[in-house]
């Protein structure tokens, strides 16, 4: 056996938290870690589909089913296809989104609560429990877009490249927003169990304050109805769930560039300038909650 | 010769009256009692030089299991600090974060990662803590079959085989059946002998004296006596 002399490595100094720690010490700590990410990963996606023949495959079957209800139980029944066209492509694009950041965001609030054991017997970057949740979701977003590039070959409808573009601002949006409320909320639901529950409610609302299932332009009439209409116009367009659906739609709904589609168009103020500073907001947003997950998390073990 | 672990003014506090839920927290926010605490561990300060073995003794409640976690970074304390080296295994709990329906060679490699090992170094060594482990015949079966015997081998396999400078155990020794608890008695002394510093907490005075070269009395929190093995232990034996 070799002696451990030759290769004493490097000393760490724990402190209670706020004192020493540092942004770019945790950036660097989470990258270190990045085998215990997929480890991790793996071990969520093995668990959910354990003792099932299909595997990752019902991840695709379950999306097919709900692009064949929208396009013809809600498209053609329910008549929703008159007003929007191609309303299946139109809602599956504004699901897709909603479903990342509600997915990692609902299982990253109870990340913490549920990998209890974890927590208490061993140390490591806690931020990469949040982070898997969204990994996780990331990995069942990928297959539902290859659902969605299905849906685009059946309906012939092919979004233009050079709006492909919008999907930057789109995913500098989605990841600081989902990863962030999951910091936030994993932590908080460790001493408050009632925080999962008010994620719940909350997402509940904010999927029908977004413009998924209906164009953003039926929100924006409305509200201008309303006294002060503009300024409730303004609060409706802060969600950035809502601002992120939108987004996706002009990225790869077609008929947005076609005659029909130009009322659906986002053009009240610059659309990119609004968007642009979403993802300020969102990453500001991030950075504060990473400060937050920092003070707490180191105490709230007790608790578990 | 330097310390290898440094624990500096270390306090740790709990709240007695802890509250779970908004309702509870919203009711009981003027009550007298919201801000009662109670100090697991209250200044406390040792090092243990390179190469050393600690044994940490006291009755249950003495605040030796908040220390261990401190030191590991599982909890952080309420002020003072701790220097330890970055690499550093506990043996905690064995088999945190074993995944049931893994087979024993997949949770091998999910454990080394939580404990902070890449896949290239477990690839190295896993046939060493399959032998270590003594359950080769089940190693590709789902740990979810094991018995809680096998469970806890195969865990501290894992744990002593990611190469740490520190090692912390924690009354881990009453693991397994006598041949394998003197296996893992065999593998700590080995592990001695390589230079590492070791960490030990017990109740059991014969293990530090037998195994350590220093030895740190907490009670109640706080220190009270530290240094040679034989003389804390008398007086942890004579703690009214």
């Amino acid at each position: 056996m070799n002696s451990i002399e030759n290769h004493r490595g490097p000393k760490i100094t724990l402190a209670p938290a706020g004192r020493t720690a540092s942004v770019f010490k945790d950036i660097k700590d989470l990258l270190k870690s990045r085998e215990l990410l997929f480890a991790l990963l793996g071990r969520e996606l093995a668990g959910k589909y354990k003792g099932s023949v299909l595997g990752l495959g019902w991840t695709l079957i379950r999306p097919l089913v709900m692009l064949f209800i929208y396009a013809v139980v809600v498209g053609q029944f329910l008549g929703a296809s008159r007003s929007v066209e191609k309303f299946a492509i139109f809602i599956f694009v504004g699901l897709l989104f909603w479903n990342l950041l509600s997915d990692s965001i609902s299982s990253g609030s109870v990340s913490m609560t549920t990998n209890g054991s974890l927590l208490k017997k061993v140390w490591f970057p806690r931020e990469i429990l949040p982070l898997t949740s969204f990994a996780v979701a990331t990995v069942h977003f990928l297959v539902q877009f290859l659902v969605l590039i299905l849906g685009f070959a059946i309906f012939n409808t092919w979004p233009t490249p050079g709006n492909l573009l919008y999907l930057i601002p789109i995913t500098l949006i989605v990841f600081p927003v989902a990863f962030g409320f999951s910091l936030i909320f994993s932590v908080l639901n460790v001493r408050f169990r009632d925080t999962q529950f008010i994620v719940e409610v909350g997402l509940l609302l904010l999927f029908w304050l977004s413009p998924i299932l209906y164009p953003w332009t039926f929100a924006h009439q409305f509200l201008a109805g309303l006294p002060l209409g503009h300024v409730w116009q303004q609060i409706y367009l802060l969600n950035p769930f809502g601002l992120v659906t939108m987004a996706a739609q002009q990225a790869l709904w077609a008929p947005i560039n076609s005659e029909a589609g130009k009322v659906y168009q986002f053009f009240d103020s610059p659309f990119s300038t609004r968007l642009w500073l979403s993802v300020l907001a969102s990453w500001i947003f991030l950075y504060l909650a990473q400060r937050i997950f920092t003070r707490l998390a180191g105490t709230v073990v007790v608790d578990l | 010769m330097s310390f290898c672990v440094k624990v500096d003014n270390v306090s740790r506090e709990y709240r007695k009256y802890y509250q779970r839920t908004f309702k509870e927290f919203l009711t009981d926010r003027h009550a007298k009692n919201f801000n009662t605490v109670f100090w697991a561990l209250k200044d406390v300060s040792f090092e243990v030089k390179e190469g050393c073995t600690l044994g940490l003794i006291g009755r249950n409640g003495s605040g030796k299991s908040t220390l261990l976690k401190i030191i590991s970074g599982v909890l952080t304390p309420s002020s003072g600090q701790v220097v330890r080296p970055v690499s550093t295994a506990a043996l905690l709990e064995l088999g945190a974060g074993f995944q049931p329906d893994m087979t024993g060679r997949e949770n091998i490699y999910l454990n080394s990662s939580i404990l902070g090992r890449s896949r290239k170094d477990t690839t190295l060594v896993i046939d060493e803590i399959i032998d270590f482990s003594g359950i080769r015949d089940f190693i590709d079966t789902p740990v979810k079959f094991y018995s809680s015997g096998m469970y806890a081998r195969l865990g501290f396999a894992i744990a002593i085989h990611t190469d740490p400078e520190l090692l912390l155990v924690d009354e881990i020794l009453a693991v397994g059946d006598a041949p394998f608890q003197k296996k893992c008695l065999e593998k700590i002394k080995e592990m001695q002998n390589e230079g590492r510093t070791i960490i030990l907490v017990t109740h059991d005075s014969n293990t530090v004296e037998t195994f350590c070269d220093s030895a740190v009395l907490l009670d109640h929190g706080k220190l009270i006596s530290q240094g040679n093995p034989v003389e804390v232990v008398t007086t942890y034996a004579n703690l009214p």
